[in-house]
Formats: C-alpha cells, sequence, structure tokens
C-alpha cells in the first residue's frame, strides 16, 4: 500500500482531486442554501481510519459517533464560512492550500528509479559533493601555557620525552581536550579543537612526535599515526546516497518548471510606476499576501508595497 | 594510586575509539556502576592503546537542537518559511542553504543530530485521499499522465499541467475520479513525508536525525507545548499519526497524551518521550503542584506517568529562558536572564507573580521533591534540554548568525524593532528573541539509539548557544586528586552517578561530593565561574535553593559577605566584539555540600557561566548600521545547566 502512495501518478491524481474540490467549492455552483449534508461510508471509513492511525485501534461505535458529530459540525461552519467569504484572503487559508500543491509538486517523480548511466552523469557533475575527505588519526599532549614560565622550553622537553618513548597519557597537563581523535575529519578535528589547529594537523605525514602546535587551547605535541588522503569514491560505494542526491534534485526541478509553466498563465501587473523603492524588480513582483485581485484570476496585480517587503519576493 | 596507569591508558583508548566514524558493530551496553565485589579489570577490558577497545561509558557529547520547525508548521508557512524537511536537515549538518527571506545561510559549525517538531495539528492528513487500484494505468488519461511523469523534466511539468486542466474542467473519466475522491480508502499524509526525510537524512555515525513532533496544546492562550521524541523509524514511528490537541481524536491535556504514547509503545514496541517548554508563557499551568488546569487534583497517578514521559524539560529556547526568574531567587544574582515574564504565549493574559512558581525549572524541581514526600514519586524529576523552537527550518541561534524565531524576523535592519507578540497587555519586544539554545548529549555514539538512550537516563545538558563541554558527578567518595587525575571521567562513573542520575544512599552523615569540570567551547568565550545550584525540601515541608560558586577564574577572592566580584566585561558594543583576556578556559573543582542534611530531599546541578559576550543585537547594529533600541539588553552571560542529580534519604 505504501508503495501504491508512492507512485507519482497517485500524487497528481490527488493533485487534481484537490484543484477540482477548490474550483468545485468556489464557483458559483456551491449554493449557500444548500442544505444537505451526505456523510458517505467513504468519509466515515476515513473519520475511523484518522482515528485508528492515531490510536492503532478502530474507535468504538461511541467515538465514532463523536467523530461523525464533529465532521457534520465541521461542515456545516465550513459551508457558512465559504457562503460568507470568510476564506478570501484569510493568510492561513492561502497557505494552506499553497503548502498543499507545493507539497504535491515536491513528491514529483520523486521515486523515479535512475539508471546507473543517469547516476554516474550525476557523480561526475556532482563530485565535489560526494568527495571523501582527507581523514587523520592522532594523539596530542596537552601543554597549558599559563602553568609554565617558559612555555617553548617546555614544549621542548615534552618533545624530547615523547621522541624517547615516553608516555602521552602521562605527560603534559590534565585537561578535557580528547587525546586523540581516528580517521577524523578537518571538520571534525575543528569541532574539538578549532579551525587553525585542524588545518595545521592536516599538513602533517604520519610519524613520529611533532610540535608544538598552538590551538584555542594552547599548545600540543602531535603524532599522527595514520592519514588517508581525500579520494572520490565510485558510484558503487555510494549509490545510495548519490540516488538520495539525484531525487532530491530532480525534485526541486520539477516543482520549479511545474511552477515556471503555471506562472507562465499569469499575466503579473505593478499598478504603479515600478521604479522606485527596493522592492520593485520587475522581475520579482510576485504575488504579496494581500495584493490579488479574486476577480481577475489570470491578472495578478500587485501593488507597490509600502516598505521593502522581503516576503513578498520570490527565492531566484 | 596503584591504579594510575592502567586508567590512563584505558581512559585513552575509551577515548579514541569515541570517534565518530568508528561504529562498533555489536551493541555498547550503558555503564554499570562497579558494585563492591567487582574489579576493574572485569570492566575495562582490552589493551590500552587500542582505538578499537570497547567503551563503557558515554566519552563525547554530541550537540542538537529536540525543536525545530520547518514550513510544515501552519504558523511557519503564516511567517513565510519556505523551507522544508530537507532543507531543514541539510543546514543542520553544516550545507548552506537559501533561507527563506532570500540570504544564504550556513551554521558555524555542523550539530551532530536533530529533531524536526512541527505541529501536529494540521499537519497529519493533508488530502484528502486517495484509494487505488493497479489497474489504473489501463485508464487512457492515466496512462498519459504516468509516462509524463517517468520521464521527468518538461514532460513531467507538461503532465502536471493537463492534470491539472483536465481536473479543473471537469474532464477527468468519472469512474477513475471516483477511486481517487476524498473518501477513499487509504490516505497519504505529511507524517509519511516526515518520516519519510527522517530516515533519508539519518546518517549513523554522522549526523541523526530522530523523528519527533510538536504537540502543541494552548489553554486559553496559555502554553502546555510538549514535543514527543521517537527511538524509532518508519517501522514504527511511520505506523500512526501524531496526537494532535482536537477532540474526539486529540486532547489538550496531559494525560491524554500520555495515553497516547503509552498506547504507542504497547502497540509497536517501540519507545518515545515527551518534553515540555516555555512554562515561562503557561501563566501558571506549566507545573501544577495541588491541581491541573483542568481541576483535576495532583495525586499519585499523575506524579507517576509524568515522570515517566517527561524524562526532559527544554529549559532554554527563543521564547525566554526558563531555568529562574528572579522574583522566585532574589539571592541568584543571575537569575535574570534572557526573562520573558510579560504574559502568556498570545498575550491575552498579563503575568502575576502568583504564576511564576508554577513556570520555572528551578521552582519545578524544588516542587517536585515536595510531590514527591506527597504522593510517592517526583513528578519534576526531569534533565535539562535546549532547543531552538525557530520556526524558520534553521537551527540557527548562534548569536553572530542568529536567524531568528520566523522567518520574519530572519537577518534585516528592521528585525529589532519588530515584535514578537504585542498588544494592550504589553509586548515581547522584537530584540528580546533569545538566541538559544542546544542540547549536549553525552553518548557512546552518534546514532538515534545511543541518543534518545542517553536523552531517557537524563544525561544530557542544556545551553544558550555555545558548545562548552561540561561534566558533573554527584558520589560520595570524590577528593581533590581525583580530579587531577588524567581522566577524572573514569572516575567519575566509578565512584558516583553523572548528570541525570540518583546519589546511591548511604549510611551515616556524610556529606555528598561532586565533581564538576567544564572545558569552554573551542572557539566560543573563555567561562567566568562555575556553580552548584542546590535544592532542598526541609522538615516543615518547605522548599529551599541555594547558589553555591565552585569553580571560578582569574583568582578572584570572595567578598566579606562570601560574593565573588564580577568577572570584568571586554564587550566592545561599538565594534559587536569582545576579548577572551578575561576568564579560563577549563575550570572544575569537586564540591562537599556544605550544609548537607541526610534527612532532606534535594537536588543539585551545575550552571556554568561564561564571559560577557555582545548578544545578537550587537552583531545586527554593526552590520546593517542600525541603532540598538535604548531598551535591549547589548551583553550577556551565556551558560550551561547540566541535569540534575538528585538525593533522597533513606526510608526510616
Amino acid at each position: 500500500m505504501l508503495r501504491l502512495l508512492r507512485e507519482p501518478l497517485i500524487h497528481f491524481l490527488i493533485l487534481g482531486a484537490i484543484l477540482f474540490l477548490v474550483f468545485d467549492l468556489t464557483s458559483e455552483t456551491d449554493q449557500p442554501g444548500e442544505q444537505r449534508i451526505v456523510v458517505t461510508s467513504g468519509q466515515v471509513e476515513q473519520l475511523a481510519g484518522q482515528f485508528s492511525r492515531t490510536w492503532l485501534r478502530p474507535p468504538t461505535p461511541g467515538e465514532l459517533e463523536g467523530l461523525v458529530e464533529r465532521y457534520v459540525r465541521s461542515e456545516i461552519y465550513y459551508r457558512e464560512a465559504l457562503a460568507m467569504g470568510l476564506g478570501q484572503d484569510d493568510p492561513y487559508v492561502r497557505n494552506r492550500l499553497a503548502l498543499k500543491l507545493e507539497v504535491l509538486f515536491d513528491d514529483l517523480s520523486a521515486e523515479a528509479e535512475p539508471g546507473d548511466a543517469a547516476l554516474e552523469a550525476f557523480l561526475e557533475a556532482n563530485g565535489e559533493r560526494f568527495a571523501e575527505p582527507a581523514r587523520l588519526s592522532f594523539r596530542q599532549v596537552y601543554l597549558n601555557p599559563a602553568q609554565h614560565a617558559d612555555p617553548a622550553a617546555e614544549a621542548q622537553r615534552l618533545l624530547g620525552l615523547l621522541r624517547d618513548g615516553g608516555d602521552p597519557g602521562a605527560l603534559g597537563d590534565v585537561s578535557m581536550l580528547i587525546p586523540g581523535l581516528d580517521a577524523a575529519s578537518q571538520d571534525e578535528i575543528a569541532r574539538q579543537f578549532g579551525e587553525g589547529f585542524a588545518e595545521a594537523l592536516l599538513g602533517l605525514e604520519p610519524g613520529g612526535w611533532v610540535g608544538p602546535i598552538r590551538s584555542t587551547f594552547g599548545l600540543h605535541l602531535v603524532r599522527v599515526s595514520q592519514h588517508q588522503p581525500a579520494r572520490q569514491p565510485a558510484l558503487a560505494e555510494i549509490r545510495e546516497a548519490v540516488l538520495a542526491e539525484w531525487r532530491d534534485q530532480r525534485r526541486r526541478e520539477a516543482k520549479e518548471q511545474a511552477y515556471q509553466r503555471l506562472r507562465e498563465r499569469y499575466d503579473i501587473v505593478m499598478e504603479t510606476d515600478v521604479a522606485d523603492g527596493p522592492g520593485a524588480d520587475v522581475e520579482t513582483p510576485a504575488a504579496s499576501a494581500d495584493a490579488e485581485n479574486p476577480d481577475e484570476p489570470d491578472a495578478i496585480v500587485a501593488a507597490p508595497a509600502p516598505s521593502a517587503d522581503r516576503a513578498a519576493k520570490e527565492r531566484p | 594510586m596503584t591504579t594510575r596507569n592502567p586508567f590512563t591508558s584505558l581512559a585513552t583508548a575509551a577515548l579514541l575509539s569515541a570517534v565518530p566514524l568508528l561504529l562498533s558493530g555489536q551493541a555498547l551496553a550503558q555503564y554499570v556502576p562497579l558494585g563492591d565485589q567487582e574489579s576493574l579489570s572485569d570492566v575495562y577490558p582490552g589493551k590500552a592503546y587500542s582505538p578499537y577497545a570497547q567503551r563503557s561509558f558515554p566519552s563525547r557529547v554530541f550537540w542538537g537542537d529536540t525543536h525545530l520547525h520547518t514550513a510544515l508548521s501552519m504558523d511557519a508557512g503564516l511567517f513565510g518559511a519556505r523551507l522544508g524537511l530537507d532543507e531543514a536537515y541539510r543546514f543542520a549538518r553544516g550545507e548552506e542553504v537559501m533561507a527563506s527571506s532570500g540570504q544564504p545561510a550556513k551554521l558555524g559549525r555542523p550539530l551532530d543530530w536533530l529533531v524536526i517538531a512541527d505541529h501536529s495539528d494540521g499537519m497529519g492528513f493533508i488530502t484528502d485521499l486517495a484509494a487505488g487500484k493497479p489497474g489504473v494505468i489501463a485508464f487512457d488519461q492515466g496512462k498519459r499522465w504516468h509516462e509524463g511523469l517517468q520521464q521527468g523534466g518538461e514532460a513531467s511539468a507538461a503532465a502536471a499541467l493537463d492534470l491539472i486542466g483536465t481536473f479543473a474542467q471537469g474532464q477527468i473519466d468519472p469512474e477513475m475520479f471516483a477511486e481517487y475522491s476524498p473518501g477513499g480508502k487509504t490516505y497519504s499524509s505529511i507524517w509519511e513525508d516526515v518520516v519519510d526525510a527522517a530516515e533519508r537524512y539519518n546518517d549513523p555515525g554522522r549526523f541523526t536525525t530522530l523523528i519527533g513532533f510538536e504537540w502543541t496544546s494552548l489553554v486559553a492562550g496559555a502554553n502546555l507545548h510538549r514535543n514527543v521524541i521517537f527511538r524509532d523509524g518508519a517501522d514504527k514511528a511511520g505506523r500512526i499519526v501524531p496526537y494532535t490537541t482536537q477532540a474526539p481524536i486529540g486532547s489538550t491535556d496531559p494525560l491524554d497524551l500520555y495515553a497516547w504514547l503509552e498506547n504507542y509503545e504497547k502497540s509497536t514496541g517501540g519507545s518515545a518521550l515527551a518534553l515540555a517548554h516555555n512554562g515561562n508563557l503557561s501563566n501558571g499551568i506549566m507545573f501544577p503542584v495541588d491541581a491541573q488546569y483542568t481541576g483535576r487534583k495532583i495525586d499519585a497517578e499523575y506524579a507517576r506517568l509524568r515522570a515517566k514521559w517527561e524524562p526532559m524539560y527544554e529549559i532554554t529556547q527563543i521564547k525566554g529562558d526558563g531555568e529562574a526568574h528572579p522574583f522566585l531567587s532574589p539571592d541568584d544574582a543571575f537569575a535574570d536572564y534572557e526573562t520573558w515574564d510579560v504574559g502568556n504565549l498570545d498575550l491575552s493574559e498579563v503575568k502575576t507573580q502568583g504564576m511564576l512558581q508554577y513556570e520555572y525549572a528551578r521552582e519545578a524541581l524544588k516542587n517536585g521533591l515536595l510531590l514527591e514526600q506527597r504522593h510517592g514519586t517526583n513528578p519534576y524529576k526531569f534533565g535539562l534540554a535546549g532547543g531552538t523552537d525557530s520556526h524558520t527550518a534553521l537551527a540557527a541561534v548562534e548569536e553572530e548568525n542568529f536567524f531568528g524565531k520566523a522567518t520574519n524576523a530572519e537577518p534585516a535592519p528592521d528585525r529589532m524593532g519588530h515584535p514578537f507578540a504585542e498588544n494592550e497587555n504589553g509586548a515581547f519586544r522584537g530584540d528580546m528573541l533569545v538566541a538559544s539554545g542546544y542540547t549536549g548529549v553525552w553518548a557512546e555514539e552518534n546514532t538515534r539509539e545511543a541518543i534518545y538512550d542517553a536523552m531517557a537516563r537524563k544525561e544530557i545538558y542544556a545551553t544558550t548557544g555555545p558548545r562548552m563541554i561540561v561534566r558533573f558527578f554527584g558520589g560520595w567518595g570524590y577528593t581533590p586528586e581525583d580530579i587531577n587525575s588524567r581522566q577524572p571521567a573514569f572516575l567519575g562513573y566509578e565512584k558516583g552517578v553523572p548528570m541525570g542520575g540518583d546519589l546511591k544512599p548511604v549510611k551515616g552523615k556524610e556529606a555528598p561530593t561532586f565533581m564538576v569540570y567544564a572545558l569552554r567551547d573551542p572557539i566560543g568565550a573563555n567561562l567566568d565561574r562555575v556553580q552548584i545550584v542546590k535544592g532542598w525540601l526541609d522538615q516543615d515541608g518547605k522548599t529551599h535553593e541555594k547558589v553555591y560558586d565552585v569553580a571560578w577564574s582569574d583568582g578572584r577572592k570572595p567578598d566579606r559577605k562570601g560574593e565573588l566580584p564580577p568577572v570584568g566585561n571586554t564587550v566592545d558594543v561599538n565594534n559587536a566584539n569582545w576579548t577572551n583576556t578575561i576568564g579560563a578556559s577549563e575550570l572544575g573543582t569537586v564540591w562537599t555540600d556544605p550544609d548537607f542534611d541526610p534527612a532532606q530531599s534535594a537536588f543539585y546541578y551545575a550552571r556554568v557561566l561564561e564571559i560577557p559576550t555582545p548578544r545578537w543585537v550587537v552583531y545586527d547594529a554593526f552590520r546593517f548600521g542600525v541603532e540598538i533600541p535604548e531598551e535591549a539588553e547589548t551583553t550577556h552571560q551565556e551558560r550551561a545547566y547540566t541535569s540534575p542529580i538528585w538525593y533522597t534519604p533513606h526510608k526510616a
């Protein structure tokens, strides 16, 4: 069933059904005087289904009655409110409908199954996004400059001891800093020791004790035991990740294209001269939250916002 | 100390192995305290130096946000949020995204984990829904659209438009429409998208996603909100839809939420927990002592259920810091921090002083001791978490990189002057938004299970944004030598319990000892001081509190009244700058409670204060070249709050 729900076709049909409903409810065919509320068995089933998805059991007859009663109540309020035009330009209603459409667009093509060739091409075009960063294994011995009259000399002394086989766990100043990391990227090292230290460390090759290297905490003597250089993994190693990114990109593109096609159907008209004000870029007038004229669905007339209304701008 | 050498090397091994990419295939047991008869060698197996040695206790802090909203939350969308689940996860794991306000945004440092907690009301069922048969493709129209979709790109867009047009004109095949109209048999829900996104971005060892939602109970404008966090993935959390507040399916009463949680665990075999937030906006109903807002008396059942389902409390976030209030804690010089006490959430009712005692975490911890005496269980025995509650899909609460409460408070010259709420009862001014907070979790590894389990056992702490490392242990025999050992954490776990734990009872009158130490954020401010906050219940059933300075920087001497002089202030407001020329990068001590009475129940938690740094408004003023409103605070001392350690007397 889940599989079925993921079918893009289903999403389209859902989308269509919603739009159909929206058009239906907002057109003249919705008579304010309509006094009949038909509760279909399908609707009852759906109410019961909502309940069971929340509680993982079917509702009792009493609970079901409550659900139906609530549905009827909300249906009556809904119809009366619609008849009064309360939905028009209500920001919640607008937002909800727009969100529904966006979510459905989001799902477009999400589950498409590209072949390896498509993924290979995608990986190649986006190599840096999938690159494995260089990774280091190292140990460090910390030296707190505040605790020594001559930190540089103390560093040299410690370095000598370490190179002579001294126990790194017993040398240096006590600190909460971790004694080292294994197979850590520059970013992971930086999170513990700061950026400067991480950068310096990436320049080191495996070998003996070296230093001192400065961090935001003080001085460190360091021994790098392993240094895996950055590399570009093959598709087989990271197919799942590439597929996820591929789908994500395709989803964005499909959504944007669908939006652009819809937008082509509208004339966007700025009501007055657009040459003044920071929000006046002709490319980005779009519908501001309260400027749409409901009588002219195909023309969106945007009055210039009194101040630079950032919300009225579209993302590029 | 003869065990030093083995300890040192074992500690090293454990810490070395606690790195993100080394996932042991086996489940690692939680640390089990030593019994008298066990020897150390039984507990720490393996040779010292191997980085693959088995870890036996949490050795790393993983940073995250328990509380982020995306455009899927109705109110977030209303404010203009357009970023969804994908962008939220991408941003949290360190990628640059385009904020809804059209400006690029990137975290200074990635988070290790994230809970997206969109409001459950209005989220669950987006569509009215669809049933279907595989045979649908046989329909002529269906086939046409399906093929377009498979091609993607332009063909897919064209199919979408064709579909819209066909439906709009009522030309759809009626037989097909019947299958997919409202009242069909199955459902699609946003919740499925939420669960699906969490599964896609969960990357054990590197970035953990915990599935969650916010149950947004609002009683006449008073905030009773809880976030729910699952330990489980799609196989369990995907079987239900989130609990809402609308009867008859949902409810605003936390007792009903507990029943829903109970039912979830029973039916699916999964695990979930809840945490409340913003008691400061509840107008006196978040932490009831005598009766709930419904009038129902607080009893043993309420205490038991709340303790069971709410092991954490979100103590700090964008809508105010909820640790302490100066009215309740007049002797605490640092209690008045980012205080929001004008009214309830929507300012429909003003705050009165009588409400405060039921709103703030420290007072709740104290009242919990009283309720335990009355009902046998402490309902307010919670660990301390920090969340953003950002409604932008951006968990961005670094002071110099603060993306605000909602899209209309994303960086812009005028955002300081734009109130969060304002009416005849008062205002939550725009400059009052708090760039806070995050949760540090002491866990064995960065996975859903390990992070959830740490939350459940309360081995967590809250910060107002910075990522200082804090250890806090309580026991009966810590000595100053312990903290000067190479790896105090080993002794911490061996001789006592970590934050979130209970002191083991002892016979006798000896006072408990606490080992606390803190390391400043690697790219943040130095530390001013470490404090231990104690709350206790006396023999007359009255609660008390006291804040002890236990470790501090710069060799300061307390004055005759025992008060520590301020650490100083290096903040240059005009240039949005400060320096680490005061304070200490590391502070720690072993502290013994000087006022201990073995007959009185008590709790202890550590509060770690940074030196003063600029608030976000200062960075705004500098970058946008605007004036800071006169009433705005410009500097503050950011802080960490550890989960408490509790002491319960022997029953006579």
